[in-house]
């Protein structure tokens, strides 16, 4: 067999399965990946068990990331994006250009020096596995040394002088027998809905409820860290929304709310927790156990808000017509979680012309082109939660090595 | 070398998986368990078994034996891998709506039947203006339902165009790929969707049909459906010769009796048993677009495990010394059925097989079995080693056995994002808490330990299935002895953990040194 080699496009949980597939059966693998971290989104979530695991597969994704960090047989490109691709007898040559990380890696033992002496605001960000090594990374559009000229404070300060910021970016060209697309997806922007969203602290996204959860293990008030009591889930913000065109369900948005809702019930009892949806969709294996089970712990109302307004005692109204009453009904809430809708991927517009993909009307691509040796995987194709995008991931995998005739 | 590959099931789901193994060049053999229907495969390398009914597994990956009762022979195939692709049962819910099944009340089942042979010159529909469906009125239903329902309606609406559907349910289940699209479109064909949350509508057979009452919840107001024909939905099970093979093969299951347990590390189409994997409806109902995902992740399994069983075998599984009396406890306890008795009685590891879980050392009365880099006395010299002796005032020393899957994990996040961890706490880790015998925990606090913490993965959520639980049930135990000689049985915590939750790690081990602080140094400690 020569050795045959695929690039990746995206490293998020549906790139990471697909890397590790191929390197089990000897294919070489390029993991290109935009941000300055593997793991996309799913790594940034939460365990949800409660006294017994729920299967949110958030914790797969840390194996996942483990297996790769830890792989010679795929190279990751980190902070990387590409820019072009050249098709010559089958094989596609791929350029890349990858911005500089500006901490080497080799150097670098995770300490969060530069992290916590950092004075310009999300410059140095921190990953959320220790498997992500660096742990931190750096950005320059918010990094005062690119923004001010004047600032090098962690370059100074790394005790192992891991920190350079005077690195260049970097164009390379990388050749590739397939192509796996695995961009992932884009969280809805809930800005313009009626939520106060970035206007109210203390209505947030269920992705960084996610994080909030993952980081302080409760559902801490951004407005003043305190532990939020009760707590309202609007399900559907982006999705099944006909005046947006988006005529699909995220489908992983009841599953993440409602294992985030008993977690925090299992935690502490004594919250308060609502959940307004329009229908709840199944998630997992033992959806109908479990959703008998939430009902008890969560007060469910069919009906999605129409309006949040602000108390003067730093909580939140949340108005909404309560159909079993057949009137408007408001309730207080300390902390609102807006389950927000899966979008195509940021970068899939440039995508679709540097590979000449083709795309589906709801703006996902369409499932694989093999004539082209491209194959498109996980929530780039759909929304879908972290053991479909395995699948999808394997899926992948399965017509990439019948393309290659392996 | 055996290199054939055999499946189970003789539906689509089979179907598929037996085009991607041929075409992958391997040998195959399929036994269905009725008769094959006539399939358009390239069979000729193929050995169809039909009316086997499975009544021994034997052996593991790479060498399997079969046995099979075909009409009262016996017959015995080996294969070096299965796919199990057996197709659901469909169970219709009359029984949930109280109603009796007739010529105007059908299951969704029959519909599709009857939409199929309207071609034939038949009429199945003439007469019927009205047809309602009821689905997930009371139980749950799910998208693959949902979806067949919506075809129907299409093909209703676009074969018989005065046909008026209604769609009655609680949740509506478009969490699917392109659902909520087709549901757009069926409502722009004309079909009506009621909703139902807190009471359901009622039905009743009257002279010349039915008559379902409600009141719409969105107006309030009493409404009154008399259609011309009902259609029921229907439940997906396994089937019960899917529960026989689970039973025969001993794989873990659901809850619903599906194969394959509802456990995170089997993902996606992986069984307790290596080499054996549950494809497609085998492992949980599902869309046509999903049968083909799994056929595709079924033989990407088998080749790679084709392709790893290429490379030496491994040398770090658990090995079965000359103490070993045959009492054959491992046997019983692997999970994972890498024990196998040889001709000779001798009972040997399968290292391809084993995962290293390690309950059976922990489990093995004679203490007969080694596992690589596990040994308890080894593991009480390193946290004898490094007690420190500290005279000026009192540290607690923190043992904690932990899970490399999970506690281990959360330990390092915890560590590298600098949360404050105490100050003397050694980690122990473990390839899973199954090997956390109860020698472990005693010389944890004969080796000066102040305090033993056993972390492991959450209930469900164990990579070997029950290690974790083993783990509980050993440490109930060690504080049973610790209470009975009088020490303190708060010295001994059990916590279960994720691999992404460094912030509770922390949270649980500086609990614990403030409670073993209170408590003093244990009286053990020498």
């Amino acid at each position: 067999m020569a050795h045959k080699k695929v690039l990746i496009i995206g490293g998020g949980v549906a790139g990471l399965s697909a890397a590790l597939e191929l390197e089990q059966l000897g294919i070489g693998v390029d993991l290109v990946e935009k941000t300055g971290f593997l793991g996309g989104h799913a790594i940034q979530y939460a365990c949800k068990a409660t006294d017994q695991c729920v299967k949110c597969g958030a914790c797969v994704v840390e194996e996942k990331l483990k297996a790769v960090s830890g792989n010679p047989d795929i190279r990751v490109f980190l902070n990387s994006q590409i820019i072009n691709m050249a098709k010559t007898d089958g094989r596609s040559a791929i350029t890349l250009r990858c911005q500089p990380t500006y901490i080497d890696p080799h150097k670098c033992t995770d300490c969060g020096q530069c992290y916590i002496q950092c004075p310009g605001e999300g410059a140095i960000e921190q990953g959320f596995s220790s498997n992500n090594h660096p742990l931190y990374a750096l950005y320059a559009d918010k990094c005062l040394h690119f923004t001010e000229q004047n600032c090098h404070i962690c370059e100074d300060i790394c005790p192992e002088k891991a920190i350079h910021l005077n690195m260049q970016s970097d164009e390379h060209i990388r050749e590739a027998d397939a192509i796996i697309v695995a961009i992932g997806f884009k969280a809805f922007d809930p800005v313009d809905k009626p939520y106060g969203w970035q206007v109210f602290d203390n209505v947030i996204t269920n992705l960084e409820l996610e994080r909030i959860l993952r980081r302080q293990s409760d559902a801490i008030r951004p407005s003043d860290g305190q532990i939020a009591r009760r707590i309202a889930f609007i399900q559907c913000v982006g999705s099944r929304d006909a005046t947006l065109n988006h005529l699909w369900c995220s489908k992983v948005c009841c599953g993440s709310a409602l294992r985030m809702a008993r977690v925090i019930k299992a935690r502490h009892p004594e919250s308060d927790i609502s959940f307004f949806y329009m229908d709840v969709q199944n998630f997992g294996k033992d959806f109908e156990i479990f959703y008998a089970a939430v009902q008890d712990d969560v007060r469910m109302v069919r009906s999605l808000p129409g309006d949040i307004y602000p108390t003067s005692d730093d909580c939140l109204r949340v108005i909404c017509f309560d159909q079993h009453e057949r009137q408007s009904v408001e309730q207080v809430s300390d902390l609102v979680v807006l389950s927000v809708g899966i979008k195509p991927g940021s970068d899939f517009g440039e995508l679709t012309d540097t590979l000449k993909l083709k795309s589906e009307l709801t703006g996902f691509f369409s499932v694989s082109q093999p004539e082209q040796g491209i194959f498109t995987t996980g929530a780039a194709t759909g929304p879908m939660a972290i053991d479909d995008a395995i699948a999808s991931a394997g899926q992948a995998v399965w017509q990439t090595v019948q393309y290659l005739k392996i | 070398m055996i290199e054939k590959i055999l499946i189970f099931g003789s539906g689509p789901s089979a179907y598929h998986i037996a085009e991607n193994l041929i075409s992958d060049g391997s040998e195959i053999i399929i036994a269905a368990h009725g008769s094959m229907p006539d399939i358009p495969v390239a069979l000729e390398k193929t050995e169809i078994l039909n009316n086997a009914d499975l009544i021994a597994c034997r052996g593991a990956v790479g060498a399997f034996a079969f046995t099979f009762d075909q009409n009262g022979e016996m017959l015995t195939r080996e294969a070096a891998y299965a796919v199990i692709a057996e197709e659901c049962e469909r169970h219709p819910d009359f029984d949930a709506y109280s109603l009796n099944p007739g010529e105007r009340m059908i299951t969704l089942s029959a519909l599709k039947t009857l939409l199929t042979n309207t071609n034939n010159g038949n009429e199945p529909f003439l007469g019927i203006n009205t047809i309602a469906f009821l689905t997930g009125l009371g139980k749950e239903s799910n998208p693959v339902i949902l979806e067949e329902i919506m075809d129907a309606c299409l093909r209703l609406k676009s074969d018989h165009h005065l046909i008026r559907c209604y769609i009655l349910t609680e949740n509506l289940k478009v969490g699917g790929l392109g659902l909520e699209f087709k549901y757009r479109l069926t409502r722009k064909a004309g079909v009506v969707y009621i909703k139902f949350t807190h009471k359901y509508p009622e039905i009743r057979t009257v002279e010349d049909g039915c008559l379902i009452t409600f009141t719409d919840e969105i107006t309030g107001n009493v409404c009154r459906l008399t259609p011309d024909m009902i259609v029921v939905d229907e439940r997906l099970t396994p089937s019960p010769y899917a529960k026989q093979l689970a039973r025969v093969m001993e794989l873990e299951t659901d809850a619903l009796g599906f194969i394959q347990a509802d456990n995170v590390n089997r993902y996606i189409v992986a069984t307790n048993r290596k080499g054996i994997v549950a494809a497609g409806p085998a492992r949980m109902f599902q869309t046509p677009a999903d049968h083909i995902s799994d056929a595709d992740n079924a033989a990407l399994t088998i080749k790679s495990l084709k392709t790893r069983m290429k490379s030496p075998q491994p040398d770090n599984s658990a090995l079965i010394n000359n103490r070993c009396t045959q009492c054959l406890t491992c046997f019983r306890v692997c999970p994972f059925h890498a024990i196998q008795i040889l001709a000779s009685g001798k009972l040997i590891v399968v290292p391809w097989a084993c995962e290293r879980c390690g309950l059976c050392t922990a489990e093995c009365p004679e203490h007969a079995i080694t596992l690589e880099g596990c040994n308890a006395d080894a593991v009480a010299n390193i946290i004898q080693t490094n007690a420190v002796k500290n005279d000026a005032a009192f540290v607690p020393y923190l043992v904690a056995f932990c899970c490399e899957r999970s506690a281990k994990q959360a330990a390092e996040t915890a560590t590298v994002m600098n949360m404050p961890l105490p100050s003397d706490l050694r980690i122990i880790t473990v390839p899973c808490a199954g090997i956390i015998g109860l020698e472990y925990i005693l010389s944890a606090f004969r080796s000066q330990a102040d305090g033993v913490m056993v972390l492991t993965c959450h209930p469900g959520n164990c990579h070997s299935g029950r290690g974790n639980i083993s783990a509980h049930d050993t440490a109930a135990q060690a504080a049973a002895f610790l209470q009975a000689i009088g020490f303190q049985k708060k010295r001994l915590k059990v916590r279960t953990l994720a691999a992404n939750m460094g912030h509770e790690f922390a949270t649980i081990a500086n609990d614990f040194e403030k409670q073993i602080s209170d408590l003093g140094p244990s009286g053990l400690k020498r």
